[in-house]
């Protein structure tokens, strides 16, 4: 049964390397390759520049020689100038400058024969020219480049389009200097799902892309946080169209490793399946590991005409090594008490079903959906427990509504929005929860600089357990940690809470490059904020500044004011964070 | 007896200009003398072979016999030699439509005459033919890249379940898809909006965001939708009006998005999150050798 889980991640291993293997060998023959003295890539602008002894090699057997290679990656279009040789399966032209639109079929050329000439190939057939054919005015453009970056020098580069450029041996933008590099694979695919991230969270992370096609990209990531330092990772992306894999290994050079598989199947225009798995040692390399943990997750979606049904599948399994002999103190563990054993392999099931948005009456702005579904959870250790009993299995069925008014205008600038949300919850155990959720909102636009918006939020939580209400909810005045006091006014609380937040957001978007943000919030909760045990303060003021440093780095600053709740008043320090 | 020497030296010249590529020493050559005002025109350098110039407009010029190469700041001698890339501005004799001299530059020159000034001097073997790519199709002239900077004004309703501390990104293929690429502002409740200059001719990918691909943009159906896409066209402002139903991370089994809010099967004790564990009466362990955990 704990076998299941590696053996699946073993074949899933090894389909990433045979579908790696099998993506190289398919897209090898749709490459453009590149030789030169120099080539420059600009990555702000998506352009490849080449100078000296340009040779271009195109995946149909032509080639082109010239002085000057000019590659737009984003709009498909291919430039060589200079002293150009076209040497297609039947002639050797020579002449000032050739031009292919990819996206087009078509290939403009200036031939010098006894005087130039314009000539226009069409829909991929170089060897009968059209003579005379009025050409578009940019097609022989080359692109300014004063004050850009180069981010990449080689001499070889091979160039799939719509996907990668994959470089030769050469030098790298590493942030302040060059650094020389084996090869280089610039992913710029039109399909974001090579962009999916499948490693865990980092506070520096600098990926270096080695190796990649049109369907692949492998990375090492450099990356740092506060428990590992610096450290690295590895990542593999495999795309075949709507269809994706997504597989990591981090930290790769520290022993507490997590191993991550992501796969997204569009099966058909109704059926989407999402899986993740993910497997957590403690091993030395790729040694035996001290200690191992898995965990299965399983998304799947059919669509109906107007709704959906949702199954989710969750699996884990705390520990999948053998039980280890007790200690002396009859403790089991894996080496060290912190790989404590964990027989449990909990297992939760949910079927949901999900109405679309609906609108019931023409005149009237009113949308809602309609939600149900049904819940299975199952521990052979325990589930939940209640009133003294422990139970291994139990279910859920829940059912409700979420309704809202979309924007009004009620004066000139203003809009008005309403929301009620409303879902009751039943469990085998037996209780009921009741939530509501209640929010109104009015904002105003100042142009397109300033923006303000005042809500109110409304969200009640009653957890009913009829008869045995006093014993799921005790009377109990627990002790804050903050002032070492038991806090008597906590006691009233039998299940039923109430929580309403006046907030008002302000925000200031003089340019593209500047934002500044502010937002108060008043909370008024029952039962009763008790610092550093429950609840949060109940008035808050936060402030936020975005700008945009240089082209490719933003700075986000933040800082909030709690107002003496529990002595605490400003944030111990600015929330930082640089982004692309 | 003059004229008939000129003559000679003119024809050798120009038959010596038509076999051999143009290079620098032309510029201690002395200058054929003008036969008509001349007309000068600044642009980029395609190439310079065969007793030609080729602009990067695709138009290819005669260049005159003994025609100087110089340097465009100094009007003195240079080491450049007309090369693709580099900025030109070309003397051209209105007499003979042809160059006369040639000033090279690494930077860009300030345009001195129209190229529709000059552009009866182009040579080209064939005749020019229409061609049906250019002709307006539907009433539309066909988008070409000219680089014209457009304001984009992206416009975006977002479900309203999504969380009012959350920000709306787009993410672009422009910026390899980064989900945090563009950051949206506030219009209302539920709306976002943000204007951004792109050039035409190009075409865009987009998907919203919260910050990441997990909460990505889904359809109505919970289903992932292909990315909104267009070409920016010639235009002075284009609006994008777009609606997300519903982010990827929002299970749609789970709509209160999260621990704590609303209870589910992995998440029976609606009240877990943000409040003091209640002292419930103690449950007997089904599994007597199961060692407490941390």
């Amino acid at each position: 049964m704990r076998l299941r889980p590696v053996v699946f991640f073993v074949a899933a291993v090894l389909t990433i390397a045979f579908s790696t293997a099998a993506a190289r060998a398919a897209e090898s023959s749709g490459a453009i390759a590149i030789h030169a003295e120099s080539i420059a890539f600009y990555s702000d602008r998506f352009l490849l520049e080449a100078d000296g002894d340009v040779h271009v090699a195109m995946p149909d057997g032509r080639t082109i020689t010239g002085e000057t290679l000019s590659i737009d990656l984003r709009n498909d279009r291919l430039l060589v100038a200079g002293g150009v040789h076209l040497r297609t399966a039947k002639h050797d032209w020579s002449g000032a400058a050739f031009a292919d639109f990819f996206a087009f079929h078509r290939g403009y050329f200036l031939p010098i024969q006894s005087e130039p000439d314009r000539w226009t190939f069409l829909d991929g057939n170089y060897e009968t020219p059209l003579a005379g054919r009025i050409m578009p005015q940019d097609v022989f453009a080359l692109p300014d480049l004063s004050g850009e970056r180069v981010y990449m020098y080689a001499k070889s580069a091979r160039y799939i389009p719509h996907h990668n450029v994959v470089f030769g041996p050469g030098r790298l933008f590493a942030g302040a200097a060059y650094s020389p590099v084996p090869s280089y694979v610039w992913n710029f695919s039109e399909n974001s799902n090579f962009f999916t991230n499948s490693l865990g969270a980092a506070t520096f992370d600098a990926p270096y892309n080695f190796a990649g096609g049109a369907h692949s990209l492998e990375s090492l990531h450099f990356r740092y946080d506060s428990a590992h330092h610096g450290f690295l990772a590895y990542e593999q992306h495999l795309v075949f169209g709507r269809n994706w894999l997504a597989f990591s290994l981090n930290p790769l050079n520290r022993p507490d490793k997590t191993y991550n598989l992501f796969a997204f199947q569009h099966l058909s225009n109704r059926l989407e399946q999402t899986t993740f798995f993910q497997l957590s040692t403690f091993q030395s390399g790729l040694s035996r590991p001290l200690a191992a943990t898995s965990f299965v997750g399983s998304h799947t979606v059919y669509a109906m005409p107007r709704s959906s049904l949702s199954l989710d599948i969750h699996q884990y399994n705390q520990s999948l090594l053998a039980q280890p002999a007790p200690d002396a103190n009859n403790q089991l563990y894996y080496g060290d008490p912190s790989h404590y054993w964990d027989p449990s392999h909990r297992f939760e099931a949910q079927l949901g079903w999900n109405g679309i948005e609906v609108r019931p009456f023409k005149k009237v702005p009113l949308y809602y959906r309609l939600l149900s579904g049904f819940g299975w959870y199952h521990n052979q250790f325990g589930a939940t427990s209640f009133n003294g009993s422990t139970f291994a299995t139990f279910q859920q069925e829940y059912a409700g509504f979420s309704s809202y008014l979309p924007p009004i205008k009620v004066a000139r600038n203003y809009s008005l929005v309403v929301r009620l949300d409303k879902r009751r919850d039943w469990y085998s155990t037996p209780h009921y929860v009741d939530t509501t959720t209640t929010v109104a909102s009015l904002s105003r636009s100042w142009g397109t600089k300033i923006n303000a918006a005042a809500y109110y939020i409304v969200n009640n939580v009653g957890d009913n357990y009829g008869s045995l209400q006093l014993v799921a909810y005790p009377p109990y005045a627990p002790l804050s940690t903050w002032d070492n006091q038991p806090h008597p006014g906590y006691a009233a609380f039998r299940g039923f809470a109430t929580f309403r937040q006046t907030r008002e957001d302000l925000t200031l978007s003089p340019n593209a490059n500047l934002r500044l943000g502010l937002i108060f919030t008043q909370n008024k909760n029952f039962p009763a904020p008790i610092p550093d045990t429950a609840g949060g303060p109940p008035f808050s003021i936060s402030g936020s500044l975005h700008v945009r440093v240089t082209k490719g780095l933003n700075l986000d600053l933040t800082r909030s004011y709690f107002f003496n709740f529990g002595e605490q008043r400003w944030t111990p320090q600015f929330g930082i964070r640089f982004g692309p | 007896m003059m004229a008939r020497r000129f003559a000679v030296l003119w024809l050798a010249a120009l038959l010596l200009a038509m076999s051999a590529p143009l290079v620098a020493q032309p510029a201690v050559s002395t200058p054929s003398p003008a036969r008509g005002p001349i007309v000068r025109f600044a642009g980029q350098l395609l190439d310079a072979q065969a007793g030609f110039v080729f602009f990067t407009t695709g138009d290819a010029f005669r260049i005159a016999s003994g025609a100087r190469v110089v340097d465009y700041k100094t009007g003195g001698p240079t080491t450049l030699l007309p090369h693709p890339r580099l900025y030109a501005s070309a003397s051209f004799d209105t007499a003979s439509g042809e160059i006369v001299e040639l000033a090279l530059s690494r930077s860009k020159i300030p345009a001195e005459v129209s190229y529709g000034a000059i552009k009866k001097f182009a040579v080209a073997l064939s005749a020019p033919v229409a061609n049906p790519d250019l002709a307006p199709k539907n009433g539309q002239a066909p988008v070409i890249g000219t680089g014209k900077l457009v304001l984009v004004t992206f416009t975006v309703r977002v479900p309203p379940t999504t969380p009012l501390n959350d920000q709306i990104y787009i993410a672009t293929d422009i910026s390899n898809w980064n989900p945090v690429a563009i950051q949206m502002d506030r219009k209302d409740a539920l709306s976002y909006i943000v204007t951004q200059q792109m050039r035409t001719g190009t075409k865009v990918r987009y998907r919203y965001t919260r910050g990441s691909w997990t909460s990505a943009e889904r359809g109505a159906t919970g289903l992932e939708v292909p990315p909104h896409q267009f070409t920016v066209g010639i235009q002075d402002v284009i609006r994008r009006d777009d609606v997300v139903y519903q982010w990827a991370d929002q299970n749609s089994a789970d709509p209160g998005g999260g621990a704590g809010s609303i209870p589910t099967p992995f998440d029976p004790n609606p009240f877990a999150t943000g409040f003091p564990t209640r002292p419930l009466p103690p449950a007997a362990p089904p599994h007597p050798h199961v060692t407490s955990t941390p």
